[in-house]
């Protein structure tokens, strides 16, 4: 805990007064700063990065990019984490059993101050906690629609029908579309079982290729795309192109 | 399976019972026969026990011959061929048995008793079989009543829990509590504001309440809850959310099923709505066309939003509908580039809203 200045505090939450709301009952509570708020996700990334805030009260359903999207994309960077949600079971329960802290809506303000009095002794939310949240939330998707990537403060939306490939190239994984190509860092075999697997193929431990985009196989060894890429195609690939997914 | 035989108790029940019988034939065959007691219980025990087998199975035949039938000849011709061919086998097994006896016990006495004892078996298995079908038939009216009992309890289940559903689906916790997070904050900064939305919410809930006790209700009523719906949400969603309606005033008096539009501004708001970054549009046409009323609701498309044919309340919308207009409206829910639209063709109704 920093005694010097006063704790920074961003609020995440897309209802306009579900925000205020928040921030008048923080500033009637205790003596934190609430130095941002933000009414997406896309956005609070972008304002997590260049104000560095100590902690974040994050609410969950978001448009696009949910409050677990945001943990995930700012990875090690996250700050310390309250989360505020109306009503999420499942989200609860995962809270509930990793000690997460997690305000109801509408907030209580007696709830509100043990929060912060907690948040004060910490300093720390468990990092081991939110990845475990998040990959109970990851687990329930699939067949998933986006993908999100981060590029230093920016975050950028790739819808999968715009994927032309993903490579895996050592701890990150590329997605190619026609315009550029995004680096995540995420293994090649999670966005197998993510993506829907009519769309997508793996047809080579480093390669997953978008089927729209595929225009013919060579002596079965060459997948050649509609944009003239040549990726290999390796033997169990090969049968997973022509297996029926039942 | 038969009744008798579900339990160990019933079936005890039924040896029970059948003892006296069996005491009975017996102390008869004494005098018929001019038998002793011992030599009557050896040759009837084994007959009555056979017959006790013969008295079940009747149950099996009253099972497969209904007793609702048109065809009373034919009921009864079955029956009969059923008492003369059992009757006969059982006589005649007894014969046998009586000849087994002559030959175990080398004598001829066994066969005689059971020539003196013939006629009186006969009169017994008629009268057996008689007991014995009335009994099935009551067993088996006993056991439709209860059936008939639980399926009318079943249906009353069925029945409450679709209406549960509903009022759920209705009243979604999510609605419910960040509503009540936005008021929650406006008690703080606008106080006449939070007291408008108290009376919209508590206007929402009051009507949501009613939707077992009033099928039909007029559009205006219809239009009314949601208006009140629809200002509960824009507090909360603010500027993300924007509605364009054009109904027809000469409509409003008309009668449609109760809750039959609220739902498609519900899901318009739940799938793109809130799924929008800068929320969007909402329009709703409401108009009056031959003979019936055309409504369209439509909103655009959120990026990969669930919003599609086969989704979230319309089904359970469809199926209302068609309980309601007997299959005679329409539903149609049309997904394109940029829009979601659900079309409702509800054919006009010449009934006061009850």
């Amino acid at each position: 805990m920093k005694s010097d200045s006063r704790i920074k505090a961003i609020i995440i939450d897309d209802e306009d007064l579900a925000r205020e709301g928040l921030n008048l009952m923080i500033s009637e509570v205790s003596d934190i700063e609430i130095v941002a708020m933000c009414s997406n996700g896309v956005d609070a990334v972008k304002t997590i990065n260049s104000l560095k805030p100590d902690v974040i009260f994050l609410d969950i359903k978001m448009p696009i990019v949910n409050g677990f999207d945001v943990l995930e994309l700012l990875g090690k960077e996250a700050p310390a984490v309250i989360f505020v949600t109306a009503y999420d079971e499942f989200a609860v329960k995962a809270f509930e059993a990793n000690a997460l802290d997690y305000l109801l809506k509408p907030v209580n303000p007696e709830r509100l101050r043990k929060s912060i009095e907690k948040l004060k002794k910490h300093f720390k939310t468990d990092s081991s906690a939110i990845e475990n949240v998040i990959s109970v939330h990851k687990k329930e998707q699939t067949n998933i629609e986006r993908i999100l990537v981060r590029d230093g403060s920016t975050v950028h939306v790739i819808p999968v029908e715009d994927i032309l490939w993903l490579e895996s190239q050592d701890d990150y994984v590329a997605i190619k579309t026609e315009k550029s190509v995004f680096l995540k860092l995420e293994r090649l075999g999670k966005f197998e079982e993510q993506l829907n697997k009519q769309k997508f193929k793996r047809i080579h431990r480093s390669y997953i290729i978008n089927l729209n985009c595929l225009q013919r196989i060579e002596n079965h060894r060459f997948a050649i795309l509609k944009n003239g890429a040549k990726l290999p195609v390796s033997r169990s690939g090969y049968s997973r192109l022509f297996e029926t997914n039942e | 399976m038969h009744p008798l035989l579900k339990s160990v108790r019933h079936l005890l029940l039924l040896v029970a019972a059948w003892l006296p019988a069996v005491a009975g034939i017996a102390y008869v065959h004494t005098f018929v026969a001019g038998a002793s007691y011992k030599q009557a219980f050896i040759l009837l025990t084994p007959v009555m026990v056979l017959e006790l087998f013969v008295f079940l199975s009747i149950w099996f035949v009253c099972k497969s011959t209904p007793l609702e039938t048109r065809n009373i000849g034919y009921f009864l011709l079955r029956h009969l061929v059923t008492l003369v061919v059992m009757n006969a086998i059982w006589v005649h097994f007894a014969m046998l048995y009586s000849e087994m006896l002559n030959v175990i016990y080398e004598a001829t006495i066994w066969r005689t008793q059971f020539d003196s004892i013939m006629p009186v078996l006969t009169v017994i298995g008629v009268f057996i079989y008689f007991l014995s079908a009335m009994l099935s038939y009551l067993l088996l009216a006993l056991e439709q009543a209860r059936v008939s009992e639980q399926e009318a309890l079943n249906n009353q289940l069925k029945a409450s829990q679709a209406e549960l559903r509903f009022l759920k689906a209705t009243i979604h916790p999510h609605f419910l509590f960040n509503s009540l997070t936005a008021l929650s904050t406006l008690t703080k900064t606008s106080a006449d504001k939070a007291q408008q939305v108290c009376l919209q919410l508590a206007e929402f809930l009051r009507y949501s309440l009613t939707f077992s006790k009033k099928e039909f209700v007029s559009v205006s009523e219809e239009m009314d809850h949601i208006n009140n719906y629809l200002g509960v949400e824009k507090i909360r969603l603010g500027k993300r959310l924007d509605t364009a309606f054009e109904i027809d005033d000469s409509a409003l008096n008309e009668t449609i099923l109760s809750f039959s539009l609220q739902p498609l501004i519900e899901n318009a708001i739940k799938h793109s709505i809130e799924q929008r970054l800068d929320g969007g549009t909402i329009s709703l046409i409401l108009k009056k066309a031959d003979g019936h009323i055309f409504v369209n609701a439509s909103n655009p498309v959120a990026e990969n939003s669930q919003q599609t044919k086969g989704g979230h309340g319309l089904p359970n919308l469809k199926a209302r509908l068609e309980k309601a207009y007997n299959n005679d409206a329409k539903i149609l829910a049309h997904k394109g580039e940029a829009a979601f639209s659900v079309k409702l063709y509800l054919p006009l109704l010449n009934t006061e809203p009850k």
